[in-house]
């Protein structure tokens, strides 16, 4: 096995890992915060990719992406936080089963949305122009596109940590997954501070729906394969750890990557594995105390 | 409120009294399983409008023996338990006369053993060869090509092409391996010295194949075979464009000729290499094909993809069984499909009494621009006979049980 291939499977990774991470860390931030696992994330995932396509339709100038970049996170985080003021806070003093019932239903809605809005055909956006082709290294080729997918996610990675750390509203983030009620006893408006982890969860689903967008199909239902995926590496790094599932996604990543070598009629298996010797070594995941 | 109710249950009992016998006695119905939802949701809307262009067309000519037509389509899900759900409604409840689809093998091996229970005729969408072979039941026939005869004749075109050190990529399950082992198959039967030096079998939706294409690109083929299905087959080829393979090795994309896979790909498609489909709108280019192709088009403002031009054909194959039968029978129906023969926008089809299978001429040609269409089609058009391609009919496990 040549150095050069070794590099570019532990790249492959990487990007997977990336695209991950985007989607875990939104999903287990509302495990931690507001405790309920949200079928309708993928739908998020979905959506970036589906605005991104029509971004790419009107072409703005050839500057379509990088509007979208910015401009599709900020548009699903006010999304989210109206389905978030609408549906999901008349539920929060009822059972946690009506909320998960509430988000599966919506997963359905969200799909059939775009089914309404974009039709039933598979879609594709080209690679953006500036991102367009590939590096080699060795015999192998990487395209720019993914090497701009590992830089953009520790850059978010950055971001996140900063304002989860450095920020009053990270202060709350971070106490509203400690100790809910004693937060909203301190007369904190724990509210709002759901309502902007939900935006916050949706625009980083989003963000990796937007970025896949060009070297994916996007089609109703896509949501759910990574949904999957990612619930996966949230379990494994543990529910409510934000660094739980940047390990876990960097390990899911490597898995997919290298896995295929060692079995690869049964390459999935390996993903599983892990998964299961996690949950028997350490039920509660890598990370699995309730912190963020 | 008491004359309300009195009259809402009065015209309640006129509607079952007038409408019930006469539906049951006029028309015929075929009830119709098609993904309507999820994934696949855009071949189950071409499916449906294959079979609704040729229902209309069917009565507008005067119906089947003069019965009016029904199709009563409805979404099976992709899943064989709501398939099998689906198809005994609408054999017990909605009394049709034969059962279409579904799409997804396993739900198509699953409504064949519903269909015989129910001794009603059935045409599955789905192309995986058990459905003649180990499965092959009396009252199920295919009228779209299988799977085989789709991927044994891509091997006569890597023959031609002399292509001999080959990697392959498919979906793991029935119908993703089928594709490639067929191809595999035939072709070291044709090319003894021909080699498979690389086998990925990624699971189905998977969306990532990175680390698959750097696998393949390790091994340094000739050519590589893509036995992908739907969504899938965009993905990989995107993503393959996107790390340079298309310029290290020769595809073949067994799906990758479909209308909707190459108008969705547009400038991404693998433009100079090689790729089929079961039904093509511009080839062959017969009056038949030609008149299908402009009815379609005025009735829907889209091309007919591979789903529409199969779904098509098999509603018209059997509505001539049932005029040689002579009588609305499914049983008669069912023996006069053998040796059937109708010629199809595609060409040709003759239903294969051994397997139950249509035979059909195969195509393959090379992905590439043509200024009449905004989209990529194929061409240098390579018409494979179901004699080169198909699975020879004593290989077909025990024959097919009555």
């Amino acid at each position: 096995m040549d150095i050069a291939f070794v590099a570019a499977q532990f790249l492959n990774g990487l990007a997977i890992a990336m695209i991950l991470i985007l989607i875990a860390s939104g999903l287990t931030l509302l495990l931690g915060v507001l405790g309920i696992l949200n079928f309708a994330h993928g739908g998020f995932y979905m959506l970036g990719a589906f605005m991104m396509f029509s971004l790419g339709q009107w072409g703005l100038g050839g500057m379509w992406f990088w509007v979208g970049l910015i401009t599709i996170p900020l548009a699903l985080a006010l999304v989210a936080a109206v389905v978030e003021i609408c549906l999901l806070r008349p539920l929060y003093h009822r059972e946690r089963l009506y909320t998960l019932l509430l988000t599966f239903g919506l997963a359905m809605v969200f799909d059939d949305l775009a089914l309404l809005i974009w039709g039933r055909d598979f879609k594709t956006v080209p690679v953006p122009e500036l991102l367009s082709g590939a590096v080699s290294i060795g015999n192998y080729g990487f395209p720019l596109h993914f090497i701009f997918i590992i830089v953009v996610g520790p850059v978010v990675c950055a971001l996140l940590w900063y304002l989860l750390y450095r920020t009053p509203f990270g202060k709350l983030i971070r106490a509203a997954s400690t100790d809910t009620e004693m937060l909203g006893a301190l007369g904190v408006n724990v509210n709002l501070v759901f309502t902007g982890v939900f935006a916050l969860s949706a625009a980083l689903a989003g963000l990796a729906g937007l970025l896949v967008a060009p070297i994916r199909s996007i089609v109703p239902g896509m949501g759910l394969e990574i949904f999957i995926e990612s619930f996966i590496v949230v379990v494994i790094g543990g529910m409510g750890s934000l660094g739980g599932a940047i390990i876990g996604a960097l390990l899911i990543g490597q898995i997919k990557a290298f896995g295929i070598l060692a079995l690869p009629n049964f390459a999935m298996i390996f993903i599983y594995l892990v998964l299961l010797a996690v949950l028997i070594v350490k039920p509660r995941g890598l990370f699995g105390e309730k912190t963020v | 409120m008491k004359s309300f109710n009195s009259t809402l249950a009065a015209g309640l009992v006129a509607t079952i009294v007038t409408a019930q016998p006469a539906l049951a006695e006029d028309t015929i119905k075929f009830g119709v399983l098609a993904p309507l939802t999820g994934l696949y949701a855009i071949v189950g809307e071409r499916t449906s409008q294959g079979v609704n262009l040729a229902v209309d067309q069917i009565n507008e000519q005067g119906g089947i023996l003069g019965h009016k037509l029904e199709a009563v389509i409805r979404d099976d899900e992709t899943n064989p338990d709501t398939a099998v759900r689906v198809a005994r409604r609408l054999v017990l409840q909605d009394d049709v006369f034969a059962l279409f689809g579904p799409l997804h093998g396993g739900a198509a091996i699953a409504v064949l053993n519903e269909a015989q229970r129910l001794k009603t005729p059935h045409i599955p969408w789905a192309a995986t060869e058990e459905i003649n072979t180990v499965n092959c039941s009396r009252y199920t026939w295919r009228v779209g090509s299988s799977a085989q005869q789709t991927s044994r004749s891509g091997a006569v075109v890597a023959q031609r092409e002399g292509l001999k050190k080959w990697a392959t990529i498919s979906s793991d399950f029935s119908y993703g391996r089928s594709v490639v082992n067929q191809f595999t198959d035939n072709l070291k039967r044709l090319m003894p010295d021909a080699e498979v030096a690389e086998q990925a079998w990624p699971k189905l939706g998977e969306e990532d194949y990175s680390p698959y294409i750097s696998n393949i690109a390790r091994a340094d083929p000739d050519a590589l075979y893509i036995g992908l299905f739907g969504a899938d087959v965009v993905k990989f080829l995107k993503q393959a464009k996107a790390f340079g393979l298309n310029e290290q090795v020769t595809i073949f994309t067994d799906f990758g000729g479909n209308h909707v896979v190459l108008k969705a790909l547009g400038d991404d498609a693998p433009f100079g290499h090689w790729a089929s489909s079961r039904y093509l709108h511009n080839y062959p280019d017969t009056q038949m094909n030609r008149d299908f192709v402009q009815a379609f088009k005025a009735t829907y403002d889209v091309y007919p993809d591979m789903a529409a031009g199969e779904a098509y054909a098999a509603v018209h194959v059997m509505a001539e069984a049932i005029r040689r039968a002579g009588e609305p029978d499914k049983d008669l129906a069912i023996n006069a499909l053998g040796g059937l023969a109708y010629n199809a926008p595609e060409g040709w089809i003759i239903m294969r009494p051994s397997d139950h299978q249509g035979l059909q001429s195969a195509f393959w040609g090379k992905v590439s621009h043509d200024d009449a269409y905004p989209f990529p089609v194929l061409s240098d058009i390579q018409v494979i006979s179901p004699i080169q391609a198909a699975h020879p009919d004593e290989d077909s496990g025990q024959g097919c049980r009555n």
